[in-house]
């Protein structure tokens, strides 16, 4: 064999060699680290509900409601109704209703209300019912006073006085000995209703948002319009349930935005 | 013995002590090189560091998030993995919640690092319904170190989508040198959808998001 044959080839074995040395060592010596990161998230719940509290207070005993649940609304996307029926109605005959909205999910809501009258005699009792909710509690000095709180807006009829201490509340509406909130973040308004149409949903949207935990009293005011003694038509025995008016409070509630 | 004889072997032995003598004398003057080295290895070691985190509500304070660093060795960790893990923790999360998580990664070694899109790997909770609920889900990855966030990925439909590009990395992303440090920041939240589905309440979800970083080859 030639020298320089012999050289070449041992050139190549050693380059061969190496190469297969280094390989191996190219992979195991590259160092690594890791670094990562972990995450978790849970979801909170959308969940409330309005209840009649079956409490009220009217002009005097003649006139009563009679009030339920007819369809519940206590998640996202449905709409609940609380049917309230003024039972012996008659002019100028008005009332309160109480009923309570809670917020018993881990997120804040905004609840929207329709205030619907029924179909009356003829279709247009309605003009002659009037609606006023009340979006906050009337306390002064820890009172409960209907009366020095809406004065200056109710009309004849409605003044007659009724005052409880906070803890009558606390107890009885809420049915909680416990401390609670009801300063409603709800913003206090005074929105009276009046020559509605059976045809007509009234809507009220509540600007300010009820926390999770929180829970509220929403009065509603209601009554008869004395103009409807310029309607005999609509006292007639012929009317049937005119004298006992429908009237329905629908409610949605949505999360309220972060 | 004859003269001729003794002649011959006088002659033989001779030189022959003479090579020996001066063998002995030239072993003496020997001399020795050496070559004395040491070689200290160099750390490979790349962590990470909170910077802060946040959520998008404003007036409300139901929705919580927090983060914090931990230590996570991925099997050869000398040093135990030391601020290897971010973890993320987001509770009563709800539709148009958001909360953003801003971090950096870090080269504390001494040697520079580089990754590529093939060493990321996103791990989501198989027990959570994707295929259901991951258009609601919102994950987005932002670099910061450019002045304005440049998103990198989002999560689309549960599937990691790469919105920057990796191949040609503009931003030098890809490689950290010793001492160097990128700036990322992670929002993670629920879309606004009001058609979110009810049944998404209550649930939970994880996720896992791996990078893995390898020393530069000189």
């Amino acid at each position: 064999m030639n020298n320089k044959y012999a050289i070449v080839a041992l050139l190549g074995i050693l380059a061969v060699l190496a190469l297969t040395m280094t390989g191996p060592g190219l992979t195991v010596s590259h160092w690594n680290d890791q670094v990562k990161i972990e995450g978790s998230m849970s979801t909170g719940s959308l969940e409330w509900d309005i209840t009649p509290t079956g409490l009220s207070w009217n002009t005097n005993t003649v006139m009563h409601f009679d009030a339920g649940v007819r369809a519940s609304g206590d998640g996202p996307g449905q709409t609940g109704i609380i049917g309230i029926n003024l039972v012996n109605a008659y002019p100028n005959g008005y009332g309160a209703y109480v009923f309570q909205v809670r917020n018993e999910g881990t997120i804040p809501v905004h609840v929207t209300f329709w205030f619907e009258t029924g179909t009356g005699c003829a279709g247009n009792l309605a003009d002659y019912i009037l609606i006023n909710p009340v979006f906050d509690a009337p306390f002064y000095n820890g009172e409960f006073d209907l009366l020095n709180y809406s004065i200056a807006s109710i009309q004849d009829g409605w003044t007659s006085p009724y005052t409880r201490p906070l803890s009558w509340w606390l107890n009885n509406v809420n049915s909680m000995s416990t401390a609670m909130s009801l300063e409603s973040n709800m913003e206090s308004g005074t929105v009276l209703y009046t020559n509605t149409t059976s045809t007509t949903i009234m809507q009220y949207d509540t600007d300010n948002i009820l926390m999770p935990g929180e829970k509220t009293i929403i009065f509603v005011w209601i009554g008869i319009s004395d103009e409807l003694q310029q309607h005999e038509e609509y006292m007639g025995e012929s009317c049937g349930d005119a004298y006992n008016p429908a009237f329905y409070i629908h409610y949605y509630a949505v999360q309220a935005l972060p | 013995m004859k003269s001729k004889e003794k002649l011959a072997l006088v002659l033989a032995i001779v030189p022959l002590l003479l090579l020996t003598m001066s063998g002995m004398t030239l072993s003496h003057w020997d001399d020795d090189v050496k070559v004395e080295g040491s070689i200290s290895m160099g750390t490979f070691d790349v962590q990470m560091s909170l910077e802060d985190f946040y959520d998008n509500e404003t007036s409300l304070d139901v929705g919580h998030i927090s983060a914090s660093l931990a230590d996570w060795n991925d099997g050869d960790d000398v040093d135990g993995g030391v601020n290897d893990s971010l973890i993320i923790t987001m509770s009563n999360v709800y539709p148009g919640y958001e909360g953003c998580v801003v971090f950096n990664i870090d080269n504390n070694g001494t040697i520079p690092a580089e990754t590529n899109e093939t060493m990321i790997t996103l791990t989501g909770s198989s027990t959570f319904d994707w295929d259901t609920y991951g258009e609601y889900v919102i994950a987005e990855l932002y670099y910061l170190g450019g002045g304005t966030p440049l998103l990198l990925a989002h999560l689309d439909n549960g599937s990691l989508v790469y919105d920057y590009d990796f191949t040609t990395d503009p931003q030098g992303l890809l490689t950290l040198d010793v001492g160097e440090s990128q700036w990322f920041q992670l929002c993670i939240g629920l879309t606004q959808d009001p058609n979110a589905p009810e049944a998404m309440m209550d649930t939970s979800m994880e996720f896992s998001l791996v990078l893995t970083w390898i020393q530069a080859v000189p």
